[in-house]
C-alpha cells in the first residue's frame, strides 16, 4: 500500500471540548477528546481505527468530515488543508469526503422516502441533470447496495436496520467520494447483518477504489476489513500497524491487553489474560505522561512524566508509542 | 448479494405504483374517518359563507322591530330573530364570511410569521435567538386585548386590520412552539448527515427541519382558529373590530349574551356554529398531521 500517494494527512490534530461544571457557578473544565494525533491515510487503503468507548475515535471521524472543528493541528486532503476554507471550497470538499453514520435509525430523515434520501446528495451537488437521469441513478445505487426498486417510496421506519445502513451507504457513495469515513457502521446491527454490510462495503471499496477510515470497537470486524490498524487510547494513537500484525506481533501493553480480552477459540486453549488494573482515567483536565501510565503493568517512572511519541519499531509500517521500545529502535539502528 | 427478490421488473413496478397510490396524501386523508368528518364540517361552513346570498334573502341587516326575539321556526325564521328582529339564519350565514376569513386569515398571518421567526431563532441560536425571543417575550407580556386595541388604534378598523391585529398578537406563540421543536430537531443525526453532504442552510431549514416540526404547528394552528374567532368578537364588542351592524359569529354571540334569559336561542345558535367549526378544524388538523407523518399509516 505504501506506494500509493497520501490522500488524507492528519497533523497534530487536537480537539478539546469545554465541559460545564456542576451547579450554577460550576467551573468550566476542558475535555481532551483528541490529543496531538498524526496519521497518514493512503489512497485506496482501509485504515481501521479501534479503541474503547470514549477514546475519541468518533470525534476523529467527525473532525475529518467537518462536523467538529478541531482546536489544534490540521488536516490535509490531497495536500491542501481542509480547515479554514471558504464555504464554497468546503462545499466542494464534501464531495470527496463522505460518512456512513453509526446509528442507522437516526441518520435518515424520517420524513424523506428512501429515494429522496439517496437522491439528495446528487441534487445538492448537481452531479446529475434532469429528473430522468436522477431516477436512473438512484435505481442504480439501490441495486448496488442490494435494495430493490419496490423499496424506493418507503420511509426509513419501514426498513430494517441493515436496509437502512444500506441506504446510508448508497447516500455516501452517490456523489463518488474519494474517502468514506465509516463511523462504527455495523455496531448497531445483528451479527448476521454485520457480515452483509461489511461485505457490501468491501465490494464497493474494490469497485470504486475508495479509501475508508473504518472506525469500530470490534477487533474482528476491523481486522477483517483493514489494511492498517490504528489503536487509540484516551485521545491518542498508541499503536499503528499493518492489518495482520496486530495479532501476530502486538507491541503496546494496551494492545496486548485488548487482544487477550478476546475469548479463546477452544476451551482447552490456555490463554494468558492480561488485565489492566483500575478504571480508564478521565479525559477531563490536564494529564501528565503516558495515557496508560496508571494502569500499565509495565509502567516505569518515566511513563508518569513524559508522553511517548509514535515511533517506528521492527517491521516497516509498525509504529508504537511506548518507552519500552525506544531502546529497541536504537538497537535496530532505526 | 442474496437479497435479490424473485419478483420481475413488472410486478416490482406494480408494487411501487400501488404504494405511491396508497401514500398519496388525499387517499391517506380519505381513509381517516374523523378527518373526513372534520373536512365535511369545514366545507359546510365555507359553503354557507360562500352561498349566503343564495340560501337567504340577502338582507342580514334589515330590521323588523315587531318581529324581535322570535324563537326557532317562528314566522318562517329557521333560527328565529334577534333583538332587532333580524333573521338569525341570514346573519349566521353572512357572519360566517367574516368569522371564517378572520379566523383563517389571522392564523395564517400569525402562523407564517411565527414559524419563520421560530425557525430562524432556533436554527441560528446565539444572539439572533436571544434578540428574537426577547422581543417575542415582550409581545407576550402584553395582555392580548390591550395589544389588539393598540394595533387597531394604529391600523384603524376594517377586516384586513382585524386579521393583522389578531395575527400579530399570535406570532409569539407560534414562534415559541416552533423554536422549541427546532432546537430538538437540529441536533438530530440526520441533520448532521445533511451537513456532511454540504446542504445549504435554506435546504436544511425547509427540507429537513420544517417538515419535522410541522406536526406541532398544525395542532397549534387548529386550536388557534377557535381563539381567533373569539378574539374577533371581543374586538367587535369593543367597537374596534368589524363595524356594526356587519354580522360576525362573535358579535352575534356577544349580543345574545345580553338576552340569555329571555331569548337563549341567539347565543345558542351562534355558539353551536362556532363549536362545529372549531371541532371541524381540529379534526381536519389532526388528520392532516397524520397524513404528513409517514409513521402514521393504517
Amino acid at each position: 500500500m505504501s506506494e500509493n500517494p497520501i490522500i488524507l494527512q492528519i497533523k497534530n490534530l487536537s480537539k478539546d471540548f469545554e465541559v460545564k461544571g456542576k451547579g450554577l457557578n460550576g467551573k468550566k473544565s476542558v475535555l481532551h477528546a483528541l490529543k496531538d494525533i498524526s496519521l497518514d491515510i493512503r489512497e485506496g487503503e482501509v485504515l481501521g481505527i479501534i479503541g474503547e468507548s470514549g477514546c475519541g475515535k468518533s470525534t476523529l471521524g467527525r473532525c475529518l468530515v467537518g462536523l467538529h472543528k478541531p482546536t489544534g493541528g490540521d488536516i490535509f486532503f490531497e495536500g491542501k488543508s481542509i480547515l479554514n476554507r471558504s464555504s464554497k471550497e468546503r462545499f466542494e470538499l464534501c464531495k470527496n469526503i463522505q460518512m456512513v453514520f453509526q446509528d442507522p435509525y437516526s441518520s435518515l430523515d424520517p420524513r424523506h422516502t428512501a429515494a429522496d434520501s439517496v437522491a439528495e446528495p446528487m441534487i445538492v451537488h448537481k452531479t446529475v441533470k434532469g429528473r430522468q437521469e436522477l431516477e436512473h441513478k438512484v435505481l442504480e445505487l439501490f441495486r448496488q447496495v442490494g435494495l430493490d426498486i419496490q423499496h424506493m417510496n418507503r420511509y426509513p421506519h419501514e426498513f430494517s436496520g441493515g436496509q437502512r445502513q444500506r441506504l446510508n451507504v448508497a447516500r455516501a457513495i452517490s456523489i463518488q467520494p474519494k474517502v468514506v469515513v465509516c463511523d462504527e457502521p455495523v455496531s448497531a446491527l445483528d451479527v448476521s447483518i454485520q457480515a452483509q454490510v461489511i461485505n457490501l462495503l468491501k465490494g464497493l471499496q474494490k469497485k470504486y477504489h475508495l479509501t475508508y477510515v473504518f472506525i469500530s470497537h470490534d477487533l474482528s470486524v476491523v481486522k477483517y476489513v483493514s489494511d492498517r490498524i490504528a489503536i487509540m487510547y484516551l485521545g491518542q494513537i498508541v499503536e499503528l500497524c499493518n492489518g495482520g500484525d496486530i495479532y501476530k506481533n502486538p507491541l503496546h501493553p494496551y494492545t496486548k491487553a485488548l487482544l487477550s480480552a478476546i475469548p479463546p477459540e477452544s476451551p482447552e486453549e490456555n490463554k494468558e489474560r492480561i488485565t489492566l488494573e483500575g478504571e480508564i482515567s478521565s479525559p477531563i483536565g490536564d494529564r501528565e505522561g503516558c495515557p496508560l501510565a496508571g494502569r500499565c503493568p509495565e509502567c516505569m517512572e518515566r511513563c508518569k512524566k513524559e508522553v511517548p511519541s509514535l515511533l517506528q519499531y521492527g517491521e516497516a509500517g509498525h509504529q508504537v508509542a511506548c518507552f519500552l521500545y525506544e531502546n529497541g529502535i536504537a538497537q535496530g539502528g532505526k | 448479494m442474496a437479497k435479490v427478490l424473485l419478483l420481475d421488473q413488472q410486478s416490482q413496478e406494480e408494487i411501487l405504483r400501488k404504494e405511491r397510490k396508497a401514500n398519496n396524501a388525499w387517499n391517506k386523508l380519505k381513509r381517516n374517518k374523523t378527518a373526513v368528518l372534520g373536512l365535511a364540517a369545514v366545507c359546510f361552513m365555507i359553503a354557507i359563507a360562500v352561498f349566503a346570498p343564495f340560501i337567504t334573502d340577502g338582507k342580514p341587516n334589515e330590521i323588523h322591530p315587531i318581529d324581535a326575539y322570535l324563537t326557532f321556526f317562528e314566522k318562517g325564521h329557521i333560527f328565529g330573530t334577534d333583538e332587532f328582529g333580524r333573521d338569525l339564519f341570514t346573519r349566521i350565514c353572512y357572519g360566517a364570511r367574516v368569522s371564517l376569513l378572520v379566523a383563517a386569515g389571522a392564523t395564517i398571518v400569525g402562523g407564517i410569521a411565527g414559524v419563520l421567526l421560530g425557525l430562524l431563532s432556533g436554527y441560528m441560536g446565539g444572539i439572533v435567538d436571544a434578540v428574537v425571543m426577547r422581543i417575542m417575550d415582550g409581545v407576550l407580556a402584553f395582555p392580548f386585548i390591550l395589544l389588539s386595541i393598540v394595533l387597531m388604534t394604529v391600523l384603524g378598523s376594517g377586516m384586513i386590520n382585524v386579521i393583522l391585529a389578531i395575527g400579530i398578537a399570535e406570532i409569539p406563540r407560534f414562534a415559541r412552539v416552533v423554536r422549541g421543536q427546532v432546537l430538538v430537531v437540529k441536533r438530530e443525526e440526520y441533520c448532521n448527515a445533511g451537513r456532511v453532504i454540504g446542504i445549504s442552510h435554506l435546504r436544511m431549514l425547509f427540507r429537513h427541519i420544517l417538515p419535522n416540526t410541522i406536526s406541532e404547528v398544525i395542532v397549534y394552528a387548529t386550536l388557534n382558529i377557535a381563539s381567533a374567532i373569539i378574539s374577533e368578537s371581543a374586538l367587535s364588542f369593543l367597537g374596534l373590530g368589524i363595524d356594526l351592524p356587519t354580522a360576525s359569529w362573535g358579535s352575534i354571540l356577544r349580543a345574545g349574551r345580553n338576552s340569555l334569559n329571555t331569548a337563549p336561542h341567539i347565543a345558542t345558535v351562534s355558539g353551536v356554529f362556532i363549536l362545529i367549526t372549531v371541532i371541524g378544524f381540529n379534526l381536519l388538523g389532526d388528520g392532516i398531521r397524520d397524513v404528513l407523518d409517514p409513521k402514521m399509516k393504517k
